[in-house]
């Protein structure tokens, strides 16, 4: 027995052993869902609010007689038949008074209409308040048909996807990872065929499986709604429906297929491909969200525009052109994917070579590491930084940058086996350097609310994003210790230091900057800072890439911090303005500078 | 019908540190003739095949190949060469027969069916061409494989190590298989580790080691210049610079 365990434990440490030396997996199956669902959160509870504060600033239109008092959002006409007025849309929502108390109607096809009920109840509570005791009926003039097909074409862009990705996930590994792994790739590019058409040739097959269970799934959800959900689907919607998904099935299978390429085994395929599976079914899941309708915007949004444009179909509410647009631009998304893919796939190194991740860090390669600590600082961030944080602002700070920034950045470099200083470039720097540093720090927030201006013009910020950030009654000494010194000592030596450090161990240094920019802007884990974070992000990288070291892009980031917690401290109202544009100028001039 | 000048190709080793695999290798195999290419393991042989086989682009150095550059034109060499190697796999879920259809019309071959049944004789194999490859021997499946390779009937055959793992009996009728195309004609460039094939099967061997040639020529001139009698000897003294 005790033979036994010792043999289990010695088994089960070699077989540790193997997987921690694959960051790849590691990155894949573990942090990446742990990160991506507080991501994605995040981003969608900020897409919420600026649609709720959106909506609540659009006026409505509704018939309702004037001895009702309504809100200053809501614009009264009269209109001869309330219902109909309704259900085809010449007013949002309509409201009459009766002997019994008052009528309601809506219809919840339309978000604008809920929007309409939601405010005209309001009045209505009122008037029952002032009335006593009396009711108000209500009326959704969506029938009970039209409220099962909405949720069934909410449902049917996820179905199809799902099995669209199944069908085709399984054929893709086979066929290109298990191929390169049983040899047989070999076996045919020894023919005189000609290397793409060989790929070309997995790539159909993929596309006839996907495909193939596409049409499959439409003919069975059409027979279920049919039968079971008692719902007459015109066969055209259906065949309509298959159609418009079709290059979807083409986008999805060259990725697959790209992504089954690159991989070096069955195994790393099956990390590879698991975020083709996950990212297409969120975003597909927009399709079911009531408040996003097909626009010429969402329309040209990959996998989302395409899944609207479908429940649009199965709702019977045809608009040719969008429905058009939709499709050519997933025709576009789906070109570019075999164009690219077909280039990845048709490089020697990639279907021919070994390309395993732990063979990438035995040459050096630590880029899969750097995203590994990337999403292990997300996760300390998000779950640990910020609960602490909301506990006491002061210590939850302190917390933050020195009890897990800072030896994440020492211990990933020692960790890897690295030299811990010269990963992450603790290097002095000239005096110029020093220079350059102060220059940058001082009009980086120009060019930082420049960059939020020219975002506001596609995304306007909700109002209340800083809101709430930094407490009000802290003394400024504190706001420039815990705001200004700390993050700019500690997320420098995370982000400049450790992350750029693994990054740049492959490809040009421009390159890992842009990449550690990108990182640093999602790891604020808000949708409208992320431009503006990312530009300072660029900004520091190029500072450290100039003084070679990530010292003088702490004094930067410091002092970039540190002005907006003056502003702050002093009530300055800061615009943007041509003062603001003058000094952004001045920061990328000090970083062109000899 | 194969010449290769100053070939070299340079890999990225587990240490990360960049490795000339092949270093200006040079060598001719003409018609009528097998040309065995000696080496210990890692000695750039498997490379320098690959390379003629067009599988990876030389990084310097030309190669013609059945009369055709292999950078310029490796479709037109792949007509004309049959290459096979430990990793050329079998599709594990077609038979014999399919696998040999399937690769001649690949190769252009508008008489694929009868290559196939044709070939199915020549080695042995009709037994067992209704049997998915994944249930053959490790024997079937090599004399599978080799039909594979000279389906199209190439003047040029690229053999890397292709007796490793079959017993004598598979391993003597390659041997013919071989020495039969010799008499037809055919060029072949053939890789081993035992000395005993090259001794039997070769007219001239191309010993190689770090990624160069050390030594060329018949064994008997081989013998001649190390002094040595036995060819394992030879071929250690060879690549030790040393007596055995």
């Amino acid at each position: 027995m005790k033979e036994a365990l010792r043999i289990l434990r010695v088994i089960l440490a070699a077989e540790l052993r193997q997987h921690l030396r694959d960051p790849l997996t590691l990155l894949l199956m573990v942090v990446v869902p742990l990160v991506v669902y507080p991501l994605l959160g995040a981003v969608g509870a900020e897409v919420v609010r600026r649609s709720q504060e959106r909506a609540d600033a659009q006026v409505l239109v509704v018939a309702i007689e004037p001895a009702f008092a309504i809100p200053d959002n809501l614009r009264r006409i009269d209109v001869a038949e309330l219902e109909a007025a309704v259900r085809d849309g010449t007013v949002d929502a309509a409201a009459r008074r009766t002997t019994e108390g008052a009528e309601l109607w809506w219809d919840s096809r339309e978000p604008d209409s809920l929007d309409a009920r939601a405010r005209l109840r309001a009045a209505l509570d009122d008037l029952r308040t002032a009335t006593a005791t009396r009711r108000v009926e209500t009326h959704d003039t969506m029938t009970k048909a039209e409220k099962t097909r909405q949720t069934a074409a909410g449902m049917l862009p996820l179905l199809l996807l799902f099995t669209l990705l199944t069908g085709g996930l399984y054929t893709a590994l086979d066929v290109v990872t298990g191929e390169k792994e049983r040899g047989t790739v070999e076996t045919l590019l020894t023919t005189a065929v000609d290397r793409r058409l060989v790929l070309g040739g997995k790539f159909l097959l993929v596309l006839v499986f996907t495909g193939l269970s596409t049409v499959l799934s439409g003919f069975s959800s059409w027979m279920s709604a049919r039968f079971l959900l008692d719902m007459d689907l015109p066969a055209t919607t259906v065949a309509l429906a298959v159609l418009l998904f079709l290059p979807m099935a083409v986008l999805l299978s060259a990725v697959l297929c790209a992504a089954a390429a690159w991989a070096s085994d069955f195994k790393s395929g099956q990390v590879l491909t698991m975020p083709v599976l996950i990212v297409p079914l969120l975003l597909a899941g927009a399709a079911l969200l009531p408040g996003i309708r097909l626009t010429a915007i969402t329309a040209v949004l990959p996998v989302t525009g395409l899944a609207l444009a479908l429940r649009e179909v199965v709702c019977e509410r045809v608009d040719p052109l969008l429905l058009t647009l939709a499709f050519s631009a997933h025709a576009g998304f789906a070109a570019a994917a075999l164009y690219f893919g077909s280039r990845l796939i048709g490089r020697e190194d990639v279907i021919l070579g070994s390309r395993g991740s732990s063979q990438r860090r035995l040459r050096g390669d630590y880029r899969a590491d750097a995203l590994t600590l990337f999403a292990i600082a997300c996760l300390c961030l998000w779950f640990l930084g910020q609960t602490a944080q909301a506990l006491d602002i002061r210590a939850g700070m302190a917390f933050t940058q020195l009890g897990l920034f800072v030896p994440l950045a020492l211990a990933t470099p020692w960790w890897l086996g690295l030299p811990v200083v010269g990963t992450l470039r603790l290097h002095t720097a000239p005096f110029r350097e020093w220079l350059r540093a102060v220059v940058v720090g001082v009009s980086m927030p120009g060019l930082a609310l420049c960059v939020g201006e020219l975002v506001g013009l596609v995304l306007p910020a909700p109002t209340s994003l800083f809101e709430g950030m930094f407490p009000d009654a802290m003394p400024l000494w504190q706001l420039l210790l815990f705001f200004a010194v700390l993050p700019g000592i500690c997320e420098e030596l995370l982000f400049r230091g450790a992350f750029f450090g693994l990054w740049r161990s492959r490809g040009p240094s421009g390159v890992a900057v842009v990449v550690t920019a990108l990182a640093f802007g999602m790891f604020h884990l808000s949708l409208f800072r992320f431009f503006p974070t990312m530009v300072l992000g660029l900004l520091l990288g190029f500072v450290s890439i100039r003084s070679r070291s990530v010292i003088p892009g702490m004094l930067a980031h410091a002092l970039n911090n540190g002005l907006a917690m003056v502003a702050l401290s002093f009530g300055w109202a800061v615009e943007f303005g041509w003062p603001m544009v003058v000094a952004g100028a001045v920061a990328l001039l000090a970083l062109v500078l000899p | 019908m194969i010449v290769a000048t100053a070939l070299r190709k340079s890999f990225v080793n587990a240490e990360g540190q960049p490795v000339v695999a092949v270093n200006g290798v040079s060598l001719e195999v003409g018609r009528g003739e097998i040309v065995g290419l000696l080496g210990p393991n890692g000695a750039g042989k498997s490379t320098t095949m690959r390379m003629l086989a067009t599988l990876i682009a030389p990084d310097a150095g030309t190669a013609r190949v059945a009369g055709h550059d292999v950078v310029l034109d490796p479709a037109a060499v792949r007509r004309g060469i049959g290459y096979l190697s430990a990793s050329t796999g079998l599709f594990g879920r077609l038979t014999p027969r399919e696998v040999l259809v399937y690769i001649a019309t690949l190769q252009g071959c508008t008489d694929a069916a009868e290559r196939a049944e044709a070939l199915l004789d020549r080695f042995d194999i009709r037994r067992f061409s209704t049997v998915p490859c994944d249930r053959l021997s490790t024997g079937m499946k090599q004399k599978v494989s080799i039909a594979r390779a000279v389906v199209h009937d190439p003047e040029v055959l690229i053999f890397d190590e292709p007796t490793s793992g079959l017993d004598v009996l598979v391993a003597q009728d390659l041997f013919s298989f071989l020495e039969d195309a010799r008499a037809r004609g055919r060029c072949i460039l053939y890789s081993t580790h035992i000395m005993g094939e090259a001794e039997r099967l070769c007219d001239r061997v191309v010993v190689i080691h770090g990624g160069v040639v050390l030594a060329t020529g018949t064994v008997a001139e081989l013998r001649a210049q190390t002094g040595r009698d036995r060819f394992e000897d030879v071929f250690v003294q060879l690549v030790r610079g040393d007596p055995a």
